[in-house]
């Protein structure tokens, strides 16, 4: 797995262009709003400029010492502001909105594209890192493509209008002014370049303290039995000392940055004093001009900075960009195939009762594994020609050791991944050639640890069906047991679950997930039965509902009980990716092997635990 | 709640050290905007003297200056003087700038440190009862972000706040000696600006929130979903889930433009109110210049004034919600600092920001709680390792009793093994053994000494002790087994063979140097123990404590480290807690826990000869036998099963 804390921030020092061609498309379906935002920003800085000539005219008529041109140009002025307060409200409101549809676009696109990518990409990346990609990588780029261009457009009109203005009144001072340019935008490029470097240090620094501090909570009980917490605060102090430094020279860049880009300024001014100055004397040059032009050339270099900003943010959000697109443009592993895409495009349009949207049969009948292997990783194999038959209606308990290949059996079964040789069959057919949405839609899944979304508890078993009434769920919920404890809760069904079912006990969000799996009334049944353990009223539910569930179907049983172990219709012990033993119970209890020596073990710590199960009267701290 | 007040003498108290060189800060900052205010004057003096010919107006040593160096004709024929003056007091200013940026930021960064210093030293001394009863994300939140709002407070608003006060302080002299009535029109629209600001933004904290709960509920949509990706693709909802997200999502999108649309507002009606106040100067002044009331140069030096007077108070806005976010998280750090440590106090600085009468009342209750006087720190000879329990009774919450009235003893060098269901009060046990929990009644006495009246660290120091669900520290190996101690290379071999983790960790790529957590390999249940026990063999520690601490070790392998402890114990007392029989089997005595009190005590074959929880363990291999002898019996003659 590539570690994701390296894939963060890599400094990009080229822009890649093709790559931002992709981003901006985002953009251009969005015209409505970049149009009047261009025109907006042109009419800005138009005002910006304009602003100086009003001024000037103010001076000049005052100095004559005309009373209504006074008044002529102090309305100008004030139609100007108004006129520019209105683009800035506007400008602000466009980018805004622009900017935030931008960002829910591409993280609508993100979301789609997350729900189809196949498992073996989650599996190299920890779900911190796709949230990373779905929140602050989006928020990033919507806000640059919306401010970065105002910015950017913005600046360059501020310039042009007040150098054409400049131009206009006296083409050699404007001259003279623009000296300073070059000087600025090499210092502004310079200085923003090793500001993104030191911000990219602090920031390192940061996480690596939010991780110290994190260790040191977690570990605070070993902390104090071992007596270490002076040795850790000396080493969590390196780190705060590291981030001293990096932080203030960080602040220091800073802090030098925009004086020197004042100085810089106040020479163009100065120049303009100057050269202005001798042209006034000389009544070449008016009061207003020489009044204009320092004024304008201490904001004529307002938007060099600016513009060097923009550029340095294209350049941070270079890598934002390319986790996006690049997410963006992954395709799934495992999805249909032209031709099953093409057959359910045929039968979607005149769909048959008793065919599945694929044209064939809706039926799963025998399921096969023929000379199955499978590698997460290649060289690594999990499963090694593995050969199975199971005819429909029959319970399958799978056992065996951690990391023997049980799980991959039954995450190749809903093709959450493909063999990589061999095939599985559903009645003699390649399931690679049937629609995965219809094998996957048909099949019951209930995972070890359940996993509830947050909301009612009745939204959570809906889940399993999302046509299914308020009886339906009701009625799946008295099947394995779950009622009672709903209804004893404050608001029956209606009861909030908490994020991610935090408000349930583990026992209770198993049986919410199996009344889940009853609603679905999937054709097969795949589970993976939970090992914590629980109390023993619920164990008691929890068997109980295990057993309604598997009735009469197709079932895959990860299995850790042994009631359910015991009442499998074939048990298989399966580890190295093979199957080393099976038969049922009775069968491989006399063979005196691998499945003798688990279950005597099991059949210890279950007894122990009951023996040792809390009675209830001193429930909570200690143990 | 803590009052405001608390909150702010807790940030001064942080700011003790650094307090000289915000003073320089801030006498930089002034100097610089002194100097600032200088650059326009030289201009509208040059455009008054130099250009206009007009008296100069300045104090007499410049004018003799000037007239020394050559009067106006020098000047104008050297106007290139007055340009560099500009550019030289600019730089002069940006000088002072530059070392304003540098003090506060040295200042704010060195509190900052002290701050995530002090919080995490606090942190590892409070009580465990502080850790059950909080949760490690949020202290972990206020560590990082309210650090970082109120550091960057302290590095921007701080100076900013005496700016704004100083400017309003020094412009209005300047401008006031220009001309009392332009500086009276100068200030004409300002209170309408400030009014209008603090309403405004009172009423634009409610649409923050309105969002930041959009953006939360959206990122919940979206963890749910990548978390639980398996339930989604098990029921095939990739659709419903895409629904659901485009709820949340376009949610957020539209309560965050109706917040940049408040914002909006805010911004351009108080830039239009400044603007405005810019034409009224303009205009007014521009009829005073026609009357003779005014000239010029007053005029345009006005224009550049009236932005310095503006700017602070367009500012004041947000620095009223900085200062508003910073005692929020300023009183959220004051929560965990004012926690007294398990020595009874809080963080010093807490304790510095108190007012004076409280302080005393709170080092007297303090002591209370704490060491006994006249702790002995830790002078004592090596123990000998005796425990004994008298009559010891506890309770976590002061309603449900864990343990009630436990007596027994631990001779030293011996083993005794305590067995309970879950809940019995086996562990509370240990935890008021290491004093990770204060005992009120009752006695613990180590060699006859009362716990209580040794020093913590000491009795800590005497104790090994392994946890269930041990924590090892991301380090390496080698370091988490030696613990920065300098043993030697064969000391932590040593350790590692009798915990018999030696060979799995020799099976790593890069053996004592594997690096563990996040970055590096992840250790089972069982070798993060087996890492831990050897940690605490390495610390040769007077009694061993094992709190359940090979459960997820198999038989075998338990087998090996009880004999390895066995050969190396000499006078090493040993508590374990453990519910296999084959580790209570080789005790000394067993103890049996049940709801908080010792119902039985014994060795094996006494425990064997009564009716109890032992014996029922016990009990499960005959069933086992029974259930399988069933098992046979439906096949054929029943066979001996060994056990």
């Amino acid at each position: 797995m590539p570690d994701p804390g390296l894939m963060e921030e890599e400094f990009v020092g080229q822009l890649n262009l093709s790559l931002w061609k992709r981003v901006l498309r985002y953009a251009l379906g969005l015209k409505r709003y970049f149009i009047p935002l261009i025109v907006i920003s042109a009419a800005t800085a138009g005002c910006d400029a304009i602003l100086y000539l009003a001024i000037r005219g103010v001076i000049d008529e005052a100095v004559a010492g005309r009373s209504d041109g006074v008044l002529r140009y102090g309305m100008m002025f004030v139609g100007l502001i108004t006129l520019q307060v209105i683009c800035v409200w506007a400008f602000i409101v466009l980018a805004g909105k622009a900017g935030q549809s931008i960002s829910h676009d591409i993280r609508r696109d993100v979301f789609a594209r997350l729900q189809e990518l196949s498992f073996d990409y989650y599996d190299r990346r920890p779900v911190g890192w796709l949230m990373a990609r779905a929140t602050s990588d989006c928020q990033r780029l919507g806000r640059l493509l919306a401010w970065g261009l105002f910015d950017l457009s913005w600046g360059l009109f501020m310039m042009v209008a007040l150098a054409v203005v400049m131009l206009v009144l006296n083409w050699k001072l404007a001259m003279v002014v623009f000296a300073v340019i070059p000087p600025l935008a090499l210092v502004s490029l310079k200085f923003q370049k090793l500001l993104l470097q030191s911000s990219r240090r602090v920031r390192k620094i940061n996480s690596q303290i939010t991780g110290a501090y994190n260790e040191g909570i977690a570990a605070v009980r070993t902390t104090k039995t071992l007596v270490r917490e002076d040795s850790n605060l000396k080493e969590f102090q390196h780190l705060t000392s590291d981030m001293y430094e990096q932080s203030v020279r960080n602040a220091l860049q800073s802090a030098m940055y925009l004086p020197i880009v004042q100085t810089l300024g106040a020479a163009g001014a100065g120049l303009a004093l100057w050269f202005g100055g001798l042209s006034a004397m000389s009544d070449v040059l008016s009061l207003g001009t020489l009044i204009l032009f320092i004024n304008c050339s201490s904001r004529f270099f307002d938007p060099v900075h600016e513009l060097a900003r923009v550029l340095t943010d294209i350049q941070a959000a270079q890598a934002s960009a390319e986790r996006v697109m690049g997410l963006l443009a992954t395709e799934p592993t495992i999805q249909d195939s032209p031709e099953v895409r093409k057959a359910i495009s045929v039968y979607q349009s005149n769909p048959h009762p008793d065919l599945a949207i694929d044209g064939r049969p809706d039926r799963f009948g025998e399921i096969c594994f023929r000379d199955v292997s499978f590698a997460y990783q290649q060289g690594k194999s999990v499963l090694d020609r593995f050969n199975l038959t199971v005819r429909a209606g029959q319970t399958i308990a799978l056992v065996g050791p951690t990391g023997g290949g049980k799980t991959t059996v039954v995450s190749l079964l809903c093709r959450f991944y493909e063999p990589t040789s061999g095939e599985i069959l559903l009645e003699g057919v390649d399931y690679r050639r049937r629609s995965l949405h219809w094998l996957q839609s048909n099949l019951g899944i209930v995972l070890q640890t359940p996993h509830l979304f947050s909301g009612t508890v009745r939204e959570n078993i809906r889940y399993g069906r999302l046509s299914a009434t308020d009886n339906d769920i009701a009625q799946a919920a008295r099947r394995v047991s779950a009622e009672p404890f709903i209804l004893a809760m404050e608001q029956g069904y209606d009861s909030q679950v908490g994020q991610a079912g935090s408000r349930l006990s583990t026992g209770q969000k198993q049986l919410i997930s199996l009344a889940r799996a009853v609603l679905a009334d999937p054709k097969v049944f795949v589970m993976d039965e939970a090992t914590s353990s629980v109390d023993t009223e619920t164990e008691r539910l929890i068997q109980h509902g295990v057993e309604m569930v598997l009735k009469g179907r197709t079932s895959f049983v990860i299995a850790h009980r042994l009631s359910t172990i015991r009442s499998a219709d074939r048990i298989l012990v399966i580890d190295q990716g093979r199957i080393v033993e099976q038969g049922t119970h009775h069968e491989l209890v006399l063979q005196r092997g691998r499945y003798y020596e688990l279950y005597t073990n099991q059949f210890t710590q279950e007894k122990q635990a009951q023996l040792l199960q809390a009675d209830g009267a001193i429930a909570g701290n200690g143990g | 709640m803590f009052d405001q007040s608390g909150k702010l003498r807790l940030l001064w108290a942080f700011m003790r050290g650094q307090r000289a060189r915000y003073f320089g800060a801030i006498a930089a900052m002034l100097l610089a905007t002194l100097v600032g205010y200088l650059v326009p004057l030289i201009a509208a003096a040059v455009i008054n003297f130099v250009v206009q010919a007009k008296p100069l107006r300045a104090p007499s040593w410049l004018q003799e200056t000037v007239a020394l160096m050559g009067g106006r004709s020098m000047l104008a024929r050297n106007l290139w003087i007055a340009a560099g003056a500009i550019v030289a007091l600019t730089a002069l200013s940006s000088l002072f700038n530059y070392l304003k940026g540098r003090w506060s930021a040295q200042a704010s960064e060195a509190i900052g440190q002290r701050l995530r210093d002090r919080l995490y030293a606090h942190l590892q001394h409070l009580p465990c009862s502080y850790h059950d009863r909080t949760d490690t994300g949020d202290l972990v939140q206020r560590c990082t972000s309210d650090v970082e709002t109120v550091r960057s407070f302290l590095a921007m608003q701080v100076v900013e706040i005496a700016r704004a006060i100083l400017m309003v302080v020094t412009v209005l002299p300047f401008m006031l000696a220009l001309s009392v009535r332009l500086t009276l029109l100068a200030m004409a629209l300002i209170p309408v600006i400030v009014g209008f600001s603090v309403i405004f933004l009172s009423r634009v904290t409610r649409a923050f929130k309105v969002s930041d709960e959009a953006e939360g509920r959206m990122t919940t949509v979206l963890q749910e979903n990548l978390t639980g990706i398996r339930v989604v693709r098990a029921f095939a909802r990739q659709d419903f889930e895409c629904r659901k997200f485009a709820a949340a999502n376009a949610h957020y999108r539209d309560t965050t433009v109706r917040l940049i649309n408040l914002m909006a507002w805010y911004w351009s009606v108080s830039d239009y109110t400044c603007h405005l106040q810019n034409a009224l100067v303009l205009v007014l002044g521009g009829f005073w210049v026609m009357q003779g009331n005014a000239d010029v140069g007053t005029l345009f030096a006005f224009v550049a004034y009236e932005g310095m007077l503006l700017w602070p108070i367009r500012q004041m806005g947000r620095l009223l919600t900085e200062l508003g976010k910073t005692t929020v998280s300023m009183g959220r750090l004051q929560e965990i600092l004012r926690h007294p440590a398990e020595d009874g106090h809080p963080a010093i600085e807490a304790q510095q920001a108190q007012p004076p009468p409280t302080l005393a009342a709170d080092s007297q209750e303090s002591r209370a709680a704490g060491e006994a006087p006249g702790a002995d720190p830790g002078t004592a000879p090596r123990l000998e390792g005796a425990l004994s329990f008298r009559d010891l009774s506890f309770s976590y919450d002061g309603k449900h009793r864990v343990l009630r009235g436990v007596t027994f003893d631990v001779p030293a060098g011996q083993t005794v093994a305590i067995l309970g269901p879950s809940g019995s009060g086996k562990s509370t046990l240990m935890q008021l053994l290491l004093r990770l929990y204060e005992y009120e009644q009752g006695s613990i006495a180590l060699d006859g000494r009362e716990l209580r009246s040794l020093d913590r660290s000491f009795t800590r120091g005497q104790m090994g002790v392994v946890l269930q669900e041990p924590f090892l520290y991301s380090k390496s190996l080698q370091d988490n087994i030696s613990l920065g101690a300098s043993h030697s290379n064969d000391g932590v071999v040593e350790a590692a063979s009798a915990a018999a983790i030696h060979e799995s960790i020799l099976s790593f790529k890069k053996g004592y140097d594997t690096l563990v957590g996040e970055r590096g390999v992840t250790l089972s249940g069982g070798q993060r123990q087996r890492v831990a026990l050897a940690r605490a063999i390495l610390k040769k520690p007077t009694i061993l404590i094992l709190d359940d601490a090979l459960s997820a070790v198999d038989t075998r392998t338990e087998s090996l480290i009880l004999s390895a402890l066995r050969h190396r114990r000499g006078r090493q007392t040993t508590l374990v807690i453990a519910h296999r029989l084959s580790t209570l089997m080789q005790a000394d005595r067993i103890i049996v826990l049940e709801r908080g009190q010792v119902v039985q005590s014994g060795n094996h074959q006494s425990l064997l000869a009564e009716e109890g929880l032992y014996r029922r363990l016990w009990r499960i291999q005959s069933t086992l036998e029974e259930d399988l002898r069933g098992e046979f019996q439906a096949e054929g003659p029943s066979r001996c099963v060994d056990a």
